[in-house]
């Protein structure tokens, strides 16, 4: 065994350090004032954009905020994208095929029980469980047993290497339970009528289309090594409310309804920065609109096609009219935040060029022969369907791209449906065209679902077959360090939108949180999903 | 009056049942993938197909209508998919919001909209007639959600003079009432000021006139308790309206009702509470329209019951 280093410098996580060159705000120091004392108490009122779920990873894969903070993980991240000891230290073996997490001593569930070896066990059992509903057991499918050494040791056996693992341990789907009140509550209970957790807050109250309330865990002393108040928060609480209305949310913090929102409107957001009464920051977020082929569907099953379309999008247009700047220029699946696996290159894969797309799309068979403006297919007017989401931004990114198509003789024809629909629609390949979306801080783990051949039809809905990018997948899985993973994750950029273009990406949307004055210590940043609360304070009215 | 209060409340068991067929088909007609909305995009075919069987969708519809009757008869109607709360306790929770905002704008709109129908009527073609009716174009003609947002802006974000959205207390219930009863006052002046118009050109108006009655006591004891039957028949269509919840002005002020929870269910396909909702606001429907029946007869003799 070897002792791993306190603080593992993962590389590929180092990631958002960018955000603030991207935005200028992830180096703020937010709201915070590092002179002021900060003060116990207060409720602080969170506005979402997202409705509260159940907060049991087990049953689903729709996280909320408040999870963060009611659980603890083994593994955490700092702000600089390094990976952690939190509940637990950890020490590999040198060929890499063991793991042992020694819990710190003293932890205690919110129940009042203590966190034992147990609970770990308990925890890597149910993630890998064959049967279980948990969406993320892909991630552990390197581990292949686990064992309790003593109360506070727990032993993981690999089948292979995987560099992997502190990134799914550190994210909220590795959350640790406690075993005894999940058995207690029942797996449909736990996480809605009761959790419970190590995190520094508590749940309270869980009234779905109302609101959520967590407070705060008096016991706490195990906060992560990185934030400035190792004891309980200092705050009472959180109440977190839904607003399913951009607008509204908005209204809601400049009427003080809230202390701090997520996402207001994008048109608000410049008049909001100018606001005293505000902090604004933004950041991008580890997330890609994009648009996608049915690959198995003619034409776009020729790659000088989607090529053509590659070549037609102009991305600044949509950043600065339809997102008012809120967004960053896509040209990879990976968003530039993520420095050690994103590949630079991809901004000049296929530059906007329109000569270039109606030359690749006349290769391709492609013509307009009748002098309408729009090529034909098979000899026939051709009017392929791009299907959207009925939302409003969406729609609006379809009638853009519309637009651009229709420059280099594409007739495309927009398909309003909503996302079960389209959903269905692509898992039974019935479709040739359509705009997608991810929000997931592991863009790799996203490129492999949605690339390799053996994740047809559920994850891979392109049905993108190219056995060079499988070969380059199973060589990522299969790398036993983090630069080997790296040179194959750029490979796979590389291939995909440097040749394949079965995906192709059109921009990064930002996160934005609208704080006010009365908050200090709030700093979202882009090494974690959630932002954390345990520096947080409100100042007294 | 009893006896037939009863026939018709016998007569909802059938029309509840098929109503809940209706819902409970229609949810099952549309593409919904269980294994999606608990697991994410991501989820494996293995995955979806295990979801299902939890579900129990893996059976015929016809026997998973019988399970869901039995069920819901021993008050069990389901989890909800997203959040797992009971979708019997999410009804519990959201009625009574849904009752209290829309009874509230019910409660303004017929206060307001009723004296401004006769007032407009009986100063028929003059500024006070006009300026009622101009009132209520106004109000039909403001959609919800940017009366709200206006609303909002003035009172709440610039004034602050009350909460901009929430629920709690009854300063929360002041802009989401207004905006919704707005809507209602117009329609019922309206209808009440051409009712009233209609009866006031009858023959026994003139009688009482002739009689040597106070134009007040003709207006208010006479024509207006012949003018309200029709404005009965739209209480009975409104009531039905607000308990199904208003869901543009719930989801502005972000007010935890019905109309929200149904919404919201209907875009993630959580489909026990959209059937089960769905469902009772279908009873609701057919029980404000007894309860017009019954408003109908007390306010004229001559209907039989």
């Amino acid at each position: 065994m070897t002792e791993a280093p306190r603080k593992t410098r993962m590389g590929r996580r180092a990631l958002m350090k960018s955000a603030a060159l991207l935005t200028g705000a992830a180096a703020l120091p937010g709201p915070a004032s590092a002179q002021e004392t900060p003060v116990k108490g207060g409720v602080l009122r969170y506005g979402l954009s997202v409705e509260p779920q159940r907060m049991n990873q087990l049953n689903t894969t729709w996280m909320t905020d408040a999870t963060q903070h009611i659980y603890d993980r083994l593994v955490t991240r700092t702000p600089t994208g390094e990976y952690v000891p939190h509940l637990a230290t950890w020490t590999t073996s040198a060929d890499g095929l063991e793991w042992r997490f020694k819990l710190k001593p003293g932890i205690k569930f919110h129940s009042g029980d203590p966190v034992t070896s147990e609970a770990v066990r308990w925890w890597f059992e149910q993630a890998k469980d064959p049967k279980g509903f948990f969406g993320f057991k892909g991630s552990y499918s390197a581990v292949d047993s686990v064992a309790v050494v003593d109360e506070l040791t727990t032993s993981v056996k690999l089948k292979q290497p995987d560099p992997n693992l502190p990134f799914i341990l550190y994210t909220v789907y590795s959350s640790i339970h406690n075993p005894k009140t999940y058995a207690r509550l029942g797996k449909d209970a736990y996480g809605v009528s009761g959790v419970d957790g190590t995190g520094g807050f508590k749940l309270k109250e869980f009234t779905p289309g109302d609101k959520l309330v967590i407070e705060r865990n008096d016991a706490y002393a195990w906060a992560p090594p990185f934030v400035k108040n190792q004891g309980p928060p200092h705050l009472d609480g959180i109440v977190y409310r839904h607003f399913a209305d951009d607008a509204s949310r908005t209204a809601a913090i400049e009427a003080g309804d809230m202390d701090i929102i997520v996402q207001p409107t994008l048109a608000d957001v410049d008049r909001l920065r100018a606001n005293p009464n505000f902090t604004v920051i933004s950041k991008p977020m580890p997330a890609a609109r994009t648009m996608y082929f049915n690959t198995e569907v003619a034409p776009w099953n020729d790659k000088r096609v989607r090529q053509a379309i590659a070549h037609s999008i102009q991305r600044k247009p949509i950043i600065d009219r339809l997102l008012f700047g809120q967004g960053v220029e896509a040209y990879s699946i990976v968003p530039p935040t993520f420095k050690d696996m994103y590949l630079p290159d991809t901004t000049g894969y296929f530059p906007y060029n329109i000569a270039k797309a109606k030359a690749l799309l006349a290769e391709a068979g492609l013509k307009d022969s009748d002098g309408d403006g729009f090529v034909e297919f098979q000899g026939k007017p051709w009017e392929p369907e791009m299907l959207v989401i009925a939302l409003s931004e969406i729609t609006q990114l379809a009638q853009v791209v519309q637009a651009q198509a229709a420059r280099i003789g594409i007739k495309l024809k927009i398909v309003q449906l909503d996302g079960q629909s389209i959903s269905a629609r692509t898992l039974a390949g019935d479709f040739g065209i359509l705009t997608g979306f991810y929000l997931w801080d592991g863009p790799d783990t996203i490129m492999d679902w949605w690339l390799y051949s053996g994740n047809i039809p559920a994850t891979n809905r392109s049905r993108t077959r190219s056995p060079e990018m499988d070969k380059v997948i199973e060589q990522m899985r299969a790398s036993t360090t983090l630069p080997e993973r790296m040179t194959h994750i750029k490979a796979m950029q590389k291939l995909l939108h440097g040749d394949l273009c079965t995906i192709i990406p059109i921009y990064h949307p930002l996160d934005i949180y609208v704080i006010s004055k009365r908050v200090h210590g709030y700093a979202p940043n882009s090494a974690t999903l959630y932002p954390r609360m345990h520096d947080v304070w409100l100042a007294k009215a | 009056m009893l006896r037939y209060v009863l026939r018709r409340l016998a007569l909802l068991v059938p029309m509840a049942f098929i109503i809940s067929i209706v819902v409970f088909v229609a949810m099952r007609m549309i593409p919904v993938d269980p294994g999606e909305l608990v697991l994410g995009p991501w989820a494996t075919a293995e995955q979806r197909e295990l979801a299902r069987q939890k579900l129990g969708l893996d059976q015929s519809i016809p026997v998973q209508y019988l399970r869901y009757v039995t069920t819901a008869f021993q008050g069990d109607l389901g989890r909800s998919i997203k959040s797992g709360k009971e979708v019997t306790e999410l009804i519990r929770a959201t009625v009574p919001n849904s009752l209290m905002l829309g009874g509230t704008a019910l409660a303004l709109a017929y206060l307001i909209a009723i004296p401004l129908g006769v007032v407009a009527a009986v100063r028929q073609n003059t500024l006070v007639d006009q300026g009622a009716m101009g009132f209520a174009l106004i109000g039909i003609s403001i959609p919800n959600f940017w009366l709200g947002l206006l609303l909002v802006l003035v009172f709440a974000v610039n004034l602050r003079w009350l909460p901009a959205t929430g629920s709690g207390t009854a300063a929360h219930l002041i802009l989401p009432a207004v905006t919704l009863g707005l809507q209602y006052t117009a329609i019922v002046a309206r209808m009440t000021r051409s009712s009233v118009l209609e009866v006031l050109r009858q023959d026994f108006v003139r009688t009482l006139h002739a009689k040597g009655l106070r134009r007040g006591r003709i207006i208010y004891m006479h024509v207006l308790k012949n003018a309200v039957i029709p404005v009965i028949s739209l209480l009975g269509l409104h009531i039905g309206g607000v308990v199904g919840g208003a869901v543009i002005v719930e989801t502005i002020f972000a007010w935890p009702g019905m109309g929200a929870l149904l919404v919201n269910s209907i875009i993630a396909r959580d489909y026990p509470i959209v059937q089960a909702v769905l469902t009772l606001l279908g009873v609701a429907v057919l029980l404000a329209n007894l309860l017009a029946d019954v408003l109908y007869a007390a306010a004229d003799r001559r209907i039989k019951m």
